[in-house]
């Protein structure tokens, strides 16, 4: 091997070990020091380890809550998915945007929803009691299921969309020429969409499997939950990670079936040029279907907003509500856009090293990252800075940054990367021949090819941080709170004005977010034109 | 206008921009029943458009099309793809990767049974020398023969009418000359009324009855 060859080595093994210290280093550290010395009985051990009783019942219902919820939403983002593309044939580029704001919807934190819902039903049972009626009950399994498939649609529907917007239009016009257009979304559009909706249902399931802010609210008790609990209970790392031991294996199970279908789905958009005119036009009773579906996404979107502006009361509550927790907001602000630079910087090198050689390697530790319950995280960056190396660190801002970005940050490089491959070689080999330096080119010509994703994958990583509830709640310094942890305690004693006025400030960010980054794109996509 | 022409494809004063630039401008083309007409001009002139206008693949902004007689696009209305009767060799194979060469081609014969579907495209296949990657999916086969495939799919269904747009460049001669003389061979045989696009001189004299230039707008 030549020296060079050996420092690009060097350099892309020095990157890999960043990547895994960033993903997987808080809990591969808590395995080996909780293994080290973990004082349990083997039948203990064992006990944990294998779920049963009480705790396979709740295993059992984060499995059933996790696939029910993944299940419906696969199966309402194909109807939606099929009417916003056949919408959208003709200004293609829509597509690209709904999908865009469609994703930043799915970032809104899923208590928001289950905020939603809850005061929704306290509305209609107001309502029934003054019309003489008994109230509905809206608790339990159901519940949770209906709260979780709404707060997910929106990142499934975002993978769908995009999947759509992957498809080859020749393809569609191959098959529109001896074809109907429902067999045609049949035979061609769905088994082309495939991976995209197995991804999307993949995902889903995972985050439905950690998720327990959304069944705890419903008196529902979770897998997930259990492990907090422990944890908060014991106060045994051990503890806690062996009972994570059965989630990880099925989410990495999961991951594993699921991952040939994440490498298919395309990344390679067809340019704009093409614009599909042919008529598509579905049969009545699939068009009832769609309609039916799409209004689901309709009330998904515009409910909490309806909600929580009914809720709140008026603006000045809103904003005396946000004035009352300036100092969450202003933290929550801090914690996530530090968590975001820090996520995007740490993306760009690992990256910039490793797109080329070690994709696989990067799809791995993002899969291992998505496994690991939140709370687990959380118990893991304790154990890895509660001591007298890193004391100056435990307890101070550091660690909910720390707990975002080992959350977050892999998201944040998958997105980038994604990015990365989709730019062409020769832009950059082309720069090479003007004799510039290295730095020049990164700066000048990388960078700025870069920027949409480095735009998208800090949104992102902000928006989830400002969310972000399970691995937080742990590693929380003294005398701090964030606004997601705020909301989530006061939604234990109901609806009030309040958290509405709260719920709805992290929606209007939402919304922002949404509309900035579709701005930018249209800014972006008019300076190509001209 | 003889009884004939009505029963091919005319194309009258058709127009057509994207975002503001002409592509076409008020083209006619009269195409008779099994006739074989060759279209040339130079890139950007608007051939491709012009077939994908007439396969209903695109809404012209001006003028109409008749297929068989019986209007099949205006600026206001357009008649189904599919209820067209026409095929269409694209420049890219545009094989659905998902399925098998043979589920390719047995897409388009759907009206048929099973049994006389299947005979028929294995009897395609092996005019066109693929008989050999039926059961191949796309990705498994080499760019020559994906073109071939291509070329059998959209003749399997036997369309009165097939636009044919640029297929075999990028080919080389050997695979050209055979896969033009299938070309041929089927047209006749089935009896279509052919539309072929290119830039060849040698494919031109090869397929041309009747030849027609387009040119853009700009430079007409």
């Amino acid at each position: 091997m030549s020296r060079a060859g050996f420092i690009n080595n060097l350099v892309c093994g020095a990157a890999v070990v960043v990547a895994f210290v960033v993903a997987a280093s808080p809990v591969t550290l808590l395995a080996f020091t909780s293994f080290a010395d973990h004082g349990l009985t083997w039948t203990a051990l064992s006990q944990l380890l294998l779920p049963n009783g009480r705790r396979l019942a709740l295993f059992m219902n984060s499995i059933s809550l996790g696939l029910t919820s993944a299940g419906a939403c696969v199966l309402f983002s194909w109807f939606i998915g099929s009417f916003i593309w056949q919408l959208t044939r003709k200004f293609t580029m829509f597509l690209t945007y709904i999908a865009i704001f469609v994703w930043f919807m799915a970032l809104l934190p899923p208590f928001i929803h289950s905020y939603t819902w809850i005061a929704f039903f306290s509305i209609v049972n107001r309502f029934l009691a003054l019309s003489g009626f008994q109230g509905f009950h809206f608790l339990g399994m159901i519940a949770s299921w209906w709260t979780g498939t709404m707060a997910w649609l929106p990142l499934c529907l975002s993978t769908v969309l995009l999947g759509f917007r992957c498809i080859d239009p020749d393809l569609i016009d191959a098959a529109q020429l001896i074809a109907s257009p429902l067999r045609v979304l049949l035979k061609v559009i769905t088994p082309l969409l495939a991976p995209s909706l197995l991804a999307g249902g993949a995902l889903v399931f995972l985050l439905s499997l950690q998720e327990f802010s959304i069944p705890s609210l419903f008196q529902v008790s979770t897998y997930a939950l259990e492990i907090f609990a422990d944890y908060s209970a014991n106060n045994q790392p051990v503890r806690a990670l062996l009972l994570s031991v059965p989630l990880m294996a099925v989410g990495g199970l999961t991951i594993l079936g699921a991952l040939p279908f994440f490498r298919n789905v395309s990344t390679t958009i067809p340019r704009m040029g093409r614009i599909q005119k042919a008529p598509f036009i579905f049969p009545r009773w699939f068009r009832v279907l769609q309609y039916g579906c799409l209004l689901l996404f309709a009330i998904q979107v515009l409910l909490p907003l309806m909600v929580l502006i009914n809720t709140a009361g008026s603006w000045e509550r809103v904003f005396g509500s946000v004035m009352n927790s300036s100092s969450e907001i202003t933290f929550s602000f801090w914690v996530s856009l530090t968590g975001s630079l820090v996520a995007v910087m740490l993306a760009l090198i690992i990256v910039h090293h490793t797109v080329n050689k070690w994709r696989s390697v990067l799809l791995f530790l993002t899969a291992i990252s998505l496994c690991i319950p939140a709370s687990l995280n959380g118990i893991g960056l304790i154990d890895l800075y509660n001591n007298s190396a890193f004391q100056f660190l435990y307890g101070s801002d550091f660690m909910p940054v720390a707990a975002s970005v080992t959350r977050f940050g892999p998201l944040a490089w998958i997105i980038i990367a994604a990015h990365h491959s989709r730019q062409d070689a020769s832009l950059v080999e082309a720069a090479r021949f003007y004799q510039v330096s290295g730095w020049q080119i990164w700066t000048r010509i990388r960078l700025r090819l870069l920027m949409p994703g480095i735009i998208a994958a800090g949104m992102t990583v902000f928006l989830l941080a400002i969310g972000e509830l399970g691995a937080t709640l742990l590693v929380l310094p003294p005398g701090r709170n964030t606004l997601s942890i705020k909301i989530y305690n006061l939604l234990h004693y109901g609806a009030s004005d309040s958290v509405a006025g709260l719920c709805l400030f992290i929606v209007l960010i939402g919304w922002i977010a949404g509309l900035a980054a579709i701005a930018l794109l249209v800014k972006r996509r008019k300076m190509y034109d001209n | 206008m003889t009884t004939e022409i009505h029963e091919g494809i005319r194309v009258k004063d058709v127009s057509k921009s994207f975002g503001g630039q002409t592509v076409l401008k008020g083209v006619n083309l009269d195409a008779a029943r099994g006739s074989k007409t060759v279209i040339v001009g130079s890139s950007g002139a608007g051939k491709s458009t012009l077939l994908r206008i007439i396969a209903g693949l695109e809404l012209p902004d001006g003028g109409e099309i008749y297929l068989g007689g019986k209007l099949a696009s205006s600026n206001q209305w357009m008649l189904e793809p599919r209820r067209r009767d026409v095929g269409f060799v694209f420049q890219n194979p545009t094989l659905w990767p998902h399925m098998t060469v043979l589920e390719n081609i047995l897409f388009g014969l759907a009206r048929l049974p099973r049994k006389e579907a299947e005979q028929l495209a294995v009897e395609l296949l092996q005019q066109a020398r693929i008989g050999q990657i039926a059961d191949k999916y796309p990705d498994q086969i080499s760019g020559g023969e994906a073109k071939r495939v291509s070329l059998v799919r959209s003749i399997a269904p036997r369309p009165r009418y097939l636009m044919v747009d640029e297929p075999f460049a990028n080919l080389d001669n050997a695979t050209k000359q055979i896969l033009l003389g299938f070309l041929m061979d089927r047209v006749a045989a089935f009896g279509m009324t052919l539309i072929y696009v290119t830039h060849s001189s040698e494919e031109v004299e090869i397929v041309g009855e009747t030849v027609v230039r387009i040119e853009s707008p700009d430079t007409a």
